[in-house]
This record gives structure tokens, sequence and C-alpha cells, in this order.
């Protein structure tokens, strides 16, 4: 009975310091599971932009929550690596959207961008269904450009948004018939004086010298040959690169636009990253 | 004979004494000269170009690529050091067409290379919005 009686209290004890262990490792990994990001010092680390130091205060967290994912995102943002803000943003899509300063920041940064960076960032706005941001309004305006949006316009942007509605109405394949018609009228077509002038004259005097040779020398001779080897090469080379100059030149003016745009909200909203 | 002696021996000694006096002195005096005009002089060392990286295997295969990537070798590591070549383009004529051809293949990306070249007049920067030019004054041309 006795002996019994010990076992049980051994037994007893035991649980009791196994309890014990567990509360306090559960307390312990509790703190620094949900421990809070001190807001004022990560600020603090970005106006003194000390990189390492950001990351590794942002690294010693294991948390995962929202406001945690937030403050990666706009870490990475400040530090240009795009893809991870990218990746990150779904994780705290709700936060982002309240914090107006940082989404108008990630707006005209985005909208700076001359690559697929910027479509997905505002494709990735569209899918949220945000109501009133201007920057979402002009970047869904250059999508399909129409003269009677220019009213919705401020007159700083208007003249950008019309010469990009030009350049977006050109059609690269009659630029390229043009070109093949006559060499230098399709970058003409598409605003390209100097380009024109340049090819016109030059394949005119080119394309002159090969019949030339041609009518002096007959036609199975080696410098006629030559000749209307690389006037071929290069009337080819004008057709082919009027129809890429006319794809490039929509791109260049919407960027321009963008651009501008960009430029211009960024001094009336003054976007900030904290 | 005395007299042919003493000449030879006097030429010679004049000879030695004079090459000795005329090499101190061209030395000294473009030393001089050098640290004069080339104080601030630093050797700008021309950066040898890689040859066209096929990746696909249908490039790879044909070997008039190679007979291409092979000119462009030529010309970029040869005769565009020897003539300066300046262009007004920031990746120069025969970069970008190595380039294109890389992304395009051989027929597409010589047009295009082809193309700009033809453009590449001093004048041509009025043809281009005001992003598409650095800092340095020359227009930023990227295989997209």
């Amino acid at each position: 009975m006795v002996k019994s009686l010990t076992e049980l209290t051994k037994l007893f004890t035991l649980l009791i310091k196994c309890v014990l262990k567990i509360s306090l490792l559960v307390l312990f990994l509790n703190e620094s599971a949900f421990s809070q990001l001190d807001l004022k010092f990560i600020q603090h680390l970005s106006q003194l932009e000390l990189k390492q130091e950001h990351e590794c205060y942002l690294k010693s967290h294991v948390s995962k929550s929202d406001s945690f994912e937030l403050l990666s995102a706009k870490y990475y943002l400040q530090y240009n690596a795009d893809s991870l803000f990218l990746s990150s943003i779904k994780n705290c899509a709700l936060l982002l959207i309240s914090d107006t300063n940082f989404l108008n920041y990630a707006n005209a940064y985005f909208m700076k961008k001359l690559n697929p960076n910027r479509d997905v960032w505002f494709n990735f706005l569209n899918a949220q269904a945000i109501q009133t941001n201007k920057y979402l309004e002009l970047y869904n305006l250059s999508k399909t450009p129409d003269l009677r949006d220019t009213i919705r316009l401020p007159d700083a942007l208007k003249k950008d948004f019309i010469t990009y509605e030009k350049a977006f109405k050109k059609k690269p394949w009659i630029s390229a018939t043009l070109s093949a018609l006559i060499p230098g009228l399709g970058e003409f077509y598409i605003g390209n004086f100097q380009a024109s002038i340049t090819k016109f004259l030059s394949l005119t005097l080119f394309g002159i010298q090969s019949v030339e040779s041609m009518l002096l020398l007959g036609v199975i001779q080696p410098l006629p040959i030559i000749n209307i080897g690389i006037f071929s090469i290069f009337y080819g080379a004008n057709i082919i690169g009027s129809y890429s100059d006319t794809k490039k030149k929509k791109q260049d003016f919407k960027h321009q636009f963008l651009l501008h745009a960009a430029n211009y909200y960024s001094t009336t909203f003054k976007p900030s990253l904290y | 004979m005395a007299k042919l002696k003493q000449l030879i021996i006097f030429t010679f000694l004049t000879m030695y004494v004079n090459a000795f006096v005329i090499a101190q002195d061209h030395d000294s005096s473009r030393q001089l000269l050098l640290n004069a005009l080339f104080s601030d002089y630093k050797e700008v060392k021309i950066e040898k170009r890689a040859f066209i990286s096929l990746d696909s295997k249908e490039k790879k295969r044909n070997p008039i690529n190679y007979l291409a990537g092979g000119l462009l070798f030529m010309y970029q590591n040869v005769f565009s050091a020897q003539i300066s070549a300046n262009c007004v383009y920031e990746t120069s004529c025969s970069e970008y067409t190595k380039k294109a051809i890389q992304k395009y293949g051989l027929i597409k990306g010589s047009f295009i290379g082809m193309h700009q070249l033809s453009c590449c007049t001093p004048t041509i920067h009025k043809d281009y919005c005001e992003h598409s030019i650095s800092e340095n004054g020359k227009i930023i041309n990227r295989i997209d």
C-alpha cells in the first residue's frame, strides 16, 4: 500500500514537472512567435537605408501575420525587389489597400517601370476592385486610349495622352506596307521623320547605283550581284524595322504618358512608404 | 696610317659618347613630356566581346548562325576597336544585331540589326521620347 503511494507521488511529481516544462516552452515560443514589430525602429532603419539591419530585424521575427507581410513587402519595394514584393502582397492584400500612402507609393513606383511587373501590379489592384484611385484610373485609360477620356484628365497630362492616342491608332502592317511601297514612308506614317528621310535617301541612292551597275555590267556579274544583295537586305530591314518601330512607338508613348502621370500625382499625393 | 687609326678611334669615341648622350637626353625628355602631358591619362581597356550564345537546339544546328556570329565577333574584337566606332545608341549596332539574332533567329534578327544600322545617324534623337535618351545622351534600345 505504502509502495503504491510512493509510486503514485513519484508519478504525480513527474507529471507536474512535464506540465511545467511544456508550459514554459509554450510561453517562450508564444512570445517569440507573436512578439510585436517595432514600427518606429523599422521606419528609422528605412530612413537611414540600413538594408542589412532591416533585413535581419525582419528575419528575426517568426510571425506570418498580415502586418508582418506588409512590412516585408515595404522592405522589398524600398530595395527594388519587385518580384519578391509582388509575391508577398497576396498575403496582405486587405491591409495594403487600406494603407493609402503606401498604395500611392507603390502605384507611382510601378507606373515609372517599363517592364511586365507594372501590368502584374495593376492587374492585382484591378482584382481587388479599388474604387477611387487616380493611378489605377489612368492605367486603365492607357490600356485603350480614347480622345473622349481627355476630359477626365488634368491639363498637364492631356498633351501626352493625345500623342499616345494618335500613336495607338497606327497599325504596324500599314506601316510595313507603306515602307514596302516607298522606302521610309512607313517611318513617316508613324512620325519618325529623321529615320524616314535617312532611309528614303540611302535606299533610293543605293537602288539607283544597283540598277546602274546592272545595266552597265549585266546581271550575272559580281558587282551587280553584291549590290542587289545588299540593297535587298536593307530593303527588307526597312520593312521589318518600320513594323517593329510602330509597336515600339506605342509602348514609348504609353510609358511617357504614365511616367508624366506618376510624376504629376506624386507631387499632389506625396506618397510615402510608412 | 696613324692618322687613319686616330680618325677611326675618334669616330668610334664620338659615336659612343654621342649615342650615350642622345639616349640619356631622349629618355629624360620623353619622360618629362609624358609627365607633363599625360599625367591624368588613364588607359581605357577595350572590353572583349563574347561570341554569340545560341540557346535553342535548332539555332545550334544551323551552321550559318555560327558564320554570322563569327563575323560579328571578328568585327567587334578587331575592326570596331581599330576604327574607334561610336554609336548613337546605347547598345551598339553590332551588339544589338547579336542580341536580335539570339532572340529572333538569323533572318529576322539580322534584318532588325540592319534596320538600326540604317537609322544610326546623329539626328535620330529627334524621333525618340525623352525617357528613351540616357544621361550620357545615347538612345536606350533594348531587345524586349
